[in-house]
């Protein structure tokens, strides 16, 4: 029948009593008269009826506990940890870097920090050192380190690479108090550097006021060593390809100075 | 001497029951559970096809429902607004397994749950295999498609309301379940038709 395409998108409302009471009338009055749109009609009640009495899945019996158990503030926190990857890596690496980053701090604050005593500690440890060593206040050489960033400002007189400048080994090498740059890949790893360096020699370094300067102890003979072992150590960690970031003053002054 | 006695309605209405949640009564809230878990699990695993992912969406649906009852405000029926959360917890379950790749095909559990443990006699069991046909085919059928008949057949919602659920208009509704039946009828021979 011509009017079979019109109806056809009409039968599923029909059968769901979804049509309007206008349009109803008219599509029954087609399907009456139309032996291949009943036959439609009977198919979709079939289909509608078969849909509607297929078995109804039972949720398992411990459903209501398990809601519960997600309403938990517990839970919350479980399902925070087991959030989705793509923001549950992310954030674990975020944490893992800020511990190391806070461990790596913590491990070079202890010798900052042992440097950051007063005149008292100075005196206590000039003392020590004295006693130890045997050695006369006089024969115990100074070496006072004043420390500043100039952050990516090149050193002229430093070699290209070089740790230490030309100027340190001849300043070290002098007896009156001079002043070098040296350039370092940071504050704290140079502060580090010398401190290492001077504990190793049996020396002691303290910060006095202002507190980008401090001042290393060593006994007299070490002062030669000190310099040759600080260039060394300068030297292999800029040939390990780290970049100069700071540059540092240092003032060097024999004892009793 | 005359007494008075006041009996409550032994079914009491959903609307009530959201009231009392509202009012912070925790009970209230297990009855509603209790009362529509069937519903929310079924259309659930009708849309998944896999018992556990429908298990975890229908009772994050309630999980919903329970943050979000202080803001309902009764425009629709508690059941529309059950129905709009686990057909929209499915959605992204589906995209969720889409992301990672899993076929749809993999999730299918369906002959697990409705094979029969014995042999039942030949009339009971041409039924269910022609019920395990039916919803073979449905699962085939595209998600849009599944959704709309599992809504109308299977939870009797009505087009207004399934346009309500859908967040769409009831004409679409109306033209998706004529194609998705019309879909149905074409994946299916004249003997797969449900006789009745």
């Amino acid at each position: 029948m011509k009017n079979c395409r019109n109806i056809e998108a009409d039968l599923s409302a029909l059968i769901d009593g979804e049509l309007p009471a206008e349009r109803q009338a008219e599509v029954i009055e087609h399907v009456d008269n139309c032996p291949a749109c009943a036959r439609r009609v009977a198919e979709l009640q079939r289909l509608a009826a078969g849909i509607g009495a297929l078995p109804q899945q039972e949720p398992p019996l411990q459903f209501l506990a398990g809601v519960r158990r997600k309403l938990q503030p517990a839970h919350r926190w479980e399902a925070a940890l087991f959030r989705p990857v793509w923001l549950k890596v992310p954030l674990e690496a975020l944490a893992v870097f800020v511990i190391i980053f806070w461990l790596t701090r913590t491990h070079q604050a202890e010798p900052v920090l042992a440097m950051q005593t007063g005149p008292a500690r100075s005196r206590e440890v000039r003392a020590r050192i004295l006693s130890e060593e045997k050695l006369s206040e006089t024969s115990v050489a100074s070496a006072k380190v004043e420390v500043g960033e100039v952050a990516s400002k090149p050193f002229a007189g430093a070699p290209d690479g070089g740790g230490v400048g030309g100027n340190l080994v001849d300043a070290l090498r002098a007896e009156p108090p001079v002043s070098v740059i040296v350039r370092g890949e940071s504050l704290v790893a140079v502060r580090l550097r010398v401190t290492e360096l001077a504990q190793t020699l049996n020396g002691q370094v303290e910060t006095t006021a202002p507190s980008n300067t401090f001042v290393v102890h060593l006994p007299v003979g070490k002062v030669s060593e000190f310099r040759s072992r600080l260039k060394q150590k300068t030297e292999m960690i800029y040939a390990a390809g780290a970049a100069p970031a700071v540059e540092v003053k240092v003032i060097v002054e024999p004892a009793g100075k | 001497m005359t007494s008075v006695v006041t009996t409550e309605p032994t079914t009491v209405s959903d609307r009530k029951l959201v009231a009392r949640c509202q009012a912070g009564n925790a009970a209230a809230f297990d009855e509603l559970v209790r009362r529509h878990q069937g519903r929310a699990f079924n259309v659930a695993w009708q849309l998944l096809r896999n018992r556990e992912d429908a298990t975890e969406v229908a009772q994050d649906a309630f999980v919903r429902i329970y943050r979000k009852l202080a803001n309902f405000r009764g425009e629709c029926e508690f059941t529309t607004w059950l129905h709009q959360i686990v057909v929209n917890l499915a959605h992204n379950k589906h995209r969720w397994w889409r992301r990672r790749g899993r076929q749809e095909a993999d999730t299918l559990d369906d002959d697990r749950q409705i094979a029969a443990p014995t042999v039942p006699p030949d009339a009971v069991a041409a039924q269910r295999e022609l019920a395990r046909m039916l919803s073979a085919r449905i699962a085939a059928l595209p998600v849009p498609y599944r959704e709309v008949l599992v809504l109308r057949n299977m939870e009797d919602l009505s087009y207004e309301e399934i346009a309500v659920v859908l967040k769409c208009e009831v004409g679409t509704v109306k033209s998706r379940i004529a194609r998705a039946r019309e879909a149905l009828r074409e994946s299916m021979t004249d003997e797969e038709l449900p006789k009745h």
